[in-house]
């Protein structure tokens, strides 16, 4: 019974994976609905998160549609797609993945005494490290005209982030997904190769995302995206490749993380972690099997994601036609979850990350609709 | 390092989970009816039922009823009232001669 709820959870988790927008937080308001007890509930909700945080990537990359978790891997993977590398850039984000799965286990039970000391020093440090993320945004432009257009849009989509409350897709759908699909590589078919090479050096980099993962998974306000940001700010030189190993690594890892932080610490990070806390009872037994249960379907989502990945590729792709369907799709997911202030904050957000691709100012700049809300919560609310 | 590589190790970590999880697994709660989990003190399950009466607010002790009735023993708050339909995991005590479940969650549908 339990391997059945397994499979069902892994094939929800795919088609949750594919649809462009729908995060997990949402697919466990879907869970509320159902009557899920005991072992099975536990199983079929993180076999489906599992997979989904590495399906999650798919459309992303392929279709450069995001979701709250994957918006980051948008611009580097996209751009791979649209030079035929696509399903390179599936294959960095599911090495980081699993990556992650492998150091995490041995790891884990180190790394929840550490955060369990330092639990209260996090949020002093985080006002600090997200004020310096802002000045290194804005330094790292080359020009002062460069400079202050990066300003302008920090504190524009700061305004956006603490505007539209509890907007966080159609910001984001608008800055890194609908913004991109507008100006891409007008290319009509693009042939994706199916060849991938792997260097070793990539587990330096997924080995990084367990740290970003594990401050997810225990600080509230953090999310994956805003880790991988601010990981790739201090490590200044990161490449796309590397980078799609990074978040990869930080996507499967705070759900890895999430687990144990909800079972010693009783903090619920994300909607998996709160569907398992108000529904379902967690037992030293049933937390072991959640731990068995993350393996399985890692090694199951891996497959899946690169499996998935090489179907796509054998399909050509008509742009064109694609990215009209992505956008119309992603208006009508943002209509569904967010109605139509969702709308209003997706024509803002839009506008500004128009705005930052036509003046070629970096894109997380955008990030000040995260960065600055999250700052106040953490000088205001917090402290 | 080839994309077929990484299946491989995808493949090796899902074996090794489910080598652990067939050798290891014994369900721990599993659904049953009140009958069967007043069957003999110890015995642990997923019940659910309507709340019939409560007893006493603090500690929480109520009744409840499906195919039998039960008086149920909860540490835990919950904001329950008759007419509720809940569902509990607990394991079965006998107290002062009595069977009577001891809720380790009661969750309120």
């Amino acid at each position: 019974m339990i391997i059945l709820f397994l499979i069902i959870g892994s094939f929800l988790g795919v088609i949750a994976g594919l649809i462009p927008g729908l995060h997990v937080n949402n697919i466990s308001k879907i869970a509320f609905l159902f009557p899920l007890f005991g072992d099975e509930g536990i199983v079929l909700i993180l076999s489906m998160s599992i997979v989904q945080s590495f399906v999650d990537f798919v459309p992303a990359i392929f279709f450069g549609a995001p979701s709250t978790d994957t918006f980051e891997g948008i611009l580097p993977g996209h751009q791979m797609f649209l030079l035929g590398e696509g399903h390179q850039a599936i294959t960095l984000t599911v090495f980081g993945g699993i990556i992650a799965t492998i150091i995490s286990f041995p790891v884990l039970i180190i790394f929840i005494q550490f955060l369990e000391i330092n639990n209260k020093i996090f949020p002093k440090i985080i006002p600090f490290i997200l004020v310096f993320s802002i000045i290194l945004l804005i330094f790292s432009e080359k020009n002062l005209s460069k400079k202050l257009i990066a300003t302008f849009i920090i504190f524009t989509s700061a305004t956006q982030g603490l505007l539209f409350e509890n907007q966080l897709f159609p910001l984001i759908t608008g800055y890194f997904g609908i913004a991109t699909l507008i100006i891409s590589n007008k290319k009509e078919k693009i042939v994706q190769s199916t060849k991938t090479n792997l260097e070793l050096t990539y587990v330096i980099d997924g080995s990084l995302g367990l740290i970003g993962g594990a401050i997810v998974s225990i600080i509230p306000g953090i999310g994956n995206n805003l880790a991988a940001a601010i990981i790739r700010l201090f490590k200044r030189k990161i490449k796309p490749k590397n980078y799609l190993v990074l978040l990869g690594s930080i996507n499967t890892s705070n759900f890895i993380f999430s687990l144990p932080v909800l079972f010693f610490l009783n903090k619920a990070r994300n909607g998996t972690m709160i569907f398992i806390n108000e529904e379902l009872l967690l037992t030293p037994h049933s937390f072991f099997l959640g731990l068995l249960i993350i393996l399985i379907s890692a090694g199951i989502g891996g497959i899946l994601t690169i499996f998935l990945s090489k179907k796509l590729c054998n399909i050509e792709f008509n742009t064109n036609k694609i990215e009209k369907i992505i956008i119309i799709l992603l208006i009508i997911l943002v209509l569904i979850f967010n109605g139509f202030i969702g709308i209003i904050a997706l024509i803002f957000s839009t506008s500004l990350g128009l705005l930052a691709i036509k003046t070629k100012v970096k894109r997380s700049t955008c990030l000040g609709s995260i960065i600055v809300p999250v700052l106040f919560f953490y000088t205001f609310v917090l402290i | 390092m080839q994309d077929k590589d990484i299946i491989k190790i995808c493949f090796i970590i899902s074996l090794i989970g489910l080598i652990i999880f067939v050798f290891t697994y014994t369900p721990e709660f599993e659904e049953k009816t009140i009958s069967q989990i007043l069957e003999k003190e110890g015995n642990k399950g997923i019940v659910y039922g309507k709340v019939t009466f409560i007893l006493r607010k603090e500690p929480l002790i109520f009744f409840i009823e499906n195919d039998a009735t039960a008086k149920v023993f909860s540490n835990k708050q919950i904001d329950i009232l008759p007419e509720d339909i809940v569902t509990i995991y607990g394991e079965t005590k006998i107290y002062n001669g009595k069977k009577e479940i001891i809720a380790l969650k009661v969750i309120k549908q």
